[in-house]
């Protein structure tokens, strides 16, 4: 009897883990995990952060391809120069005549033709992004000045230069 | 009543129940070199991001200078080429941008190759290029059968 006992004492004995065990297998775990939660937000991080910049480059793409078409066909342009203007650039082709304005979505690109109804097309842009228009002779710039403090993400740089035809007219400097 | 053999020795007759801490810390240390090893594949990630940008940034220019170049009279075609530069927008962002363009002349006209190149890996010997060509103006519009 007694020595049953005491066999089974050993055997229960050794069915555990000791404290120190448990303590270093805990603190195993716990560096694991914090590794893999942390890998795992920097991808989702990083994953956001890469669909906004190459959304953004996109969207400059598509903005400079536009805009330059825009110029190329035109017979006129005129840039906007007071700040509360409604538009920043305003370019009149043969049958079209398209504004681009700032709104706090982007830059909306609005083409009106003779015969038919208004076609608006947005570009997003962060908000607070500041747009200006020049002219020189016949080249036509259009530059996005980027806010202070990016969303998540590098700022986007737009900085499109189009040149009119030899016989457009280029009356810039003139507010609406 | 007595019970069973293996109920009494479960360790003999039921082999091993656990893992021990060295089998433990040993596993925890191969995850963690894992998990570890992907973290370059975001630096990489990273860079190639920005690479894309300044890849953009410098198309946008070199189609930028072929638009300049569409204003200038054909007469100061030579000092226009002499004095590319590169915008500053641009060179903001894009580290250590240098301009170049080469001028062609032959019977079709005249064609300007710009060259842009930057410090990335492999750009010194591989520039961002465009092409233009400057048609004179009495074949300009001109169509040939």
């Amino acid at each position: 009897m007694r020595d049953a006992t005491r066999s089974r004492r050993r055997e229960s004995a050794r069915r555990g883990a000791s404290l120190i065990e448990l303590l270093a297998a805990l603190t195993a775990s716990s560096v694991v995990m914090t590794t893999a939660v942390g890998l795992v937000h920097r991808s989702y991080a990083l994953e956001c952060r890469s669909r906004r910049t190459i959304s953004g480059e996109r969207t400059a793409l598509g903005l400079a391809r536009a805009f330059r078409a825009d110029v190329h066909g035109a017979g006129a342009a005129r840039c906007a120069v007071a700040p509360d203007a409604p538009w920043i650039v305003e370019i009149e082709g043969a049958s079209v005549r398209v504004t681009y304005a700032a709104t706090i979505h982007g830059l909306e690109r609005v083409a009106r033709p003779v015969d038919g109804p208004p076609m608006r097309e947005l570009y997003p842009f962060p908000q607070g992004t500041s747009w200006r228009a020049s002219r020189d002779g016949r080249i036509v710039s259009l530059s996005a000045n980027p806010p202070a403090t990016g969303a998540g993400g590098p700022p986007i740089v737009v900085e499109v230069v189009a040149t009119l035809g030899p016989d457009a007219i280029a009356a810039g400097g003139e507010t609406p | 009543m007595h019970s069973p053999d293996h109920a009494r020795h479960p360790r003999r007759h039921g082999g091993r129940r656990g893992f021990t801490t060295l089998e433990v810390v040993a596993a925890a240390g191969l995850v963690s070199a894992g998990l570890v090893s992907i973290v370059p594949l975001f630096v990489r990630q990273a860079r190639l991001l920005a690479e894309m940008r300044c890849e953009r940034l410098a198309l946008e220019e070199l189609a930028n200078q072929a638009e300049r170049l569409a204003a200038v009279a054909p007469d100061d075609l030579a000092r226009h080429l002499a004095d590319l530069t590169v915008s500053p927008a641009v060179a903001r962002v894009v580290s250590n941008a240098r301009l170049g363009a080469t001028r062609d002349d032959s019977p079709l006209g005249t064609r300007v190759v710009f060259s842009l190149s930057w410090d990335a890996p492999g750009r010194d010997e591989r520039p961002l290029t465009l092409a233009t060509w400057i048609v004179p103006a009495s074949t300009a519009g001109e169509v040939r059968p």
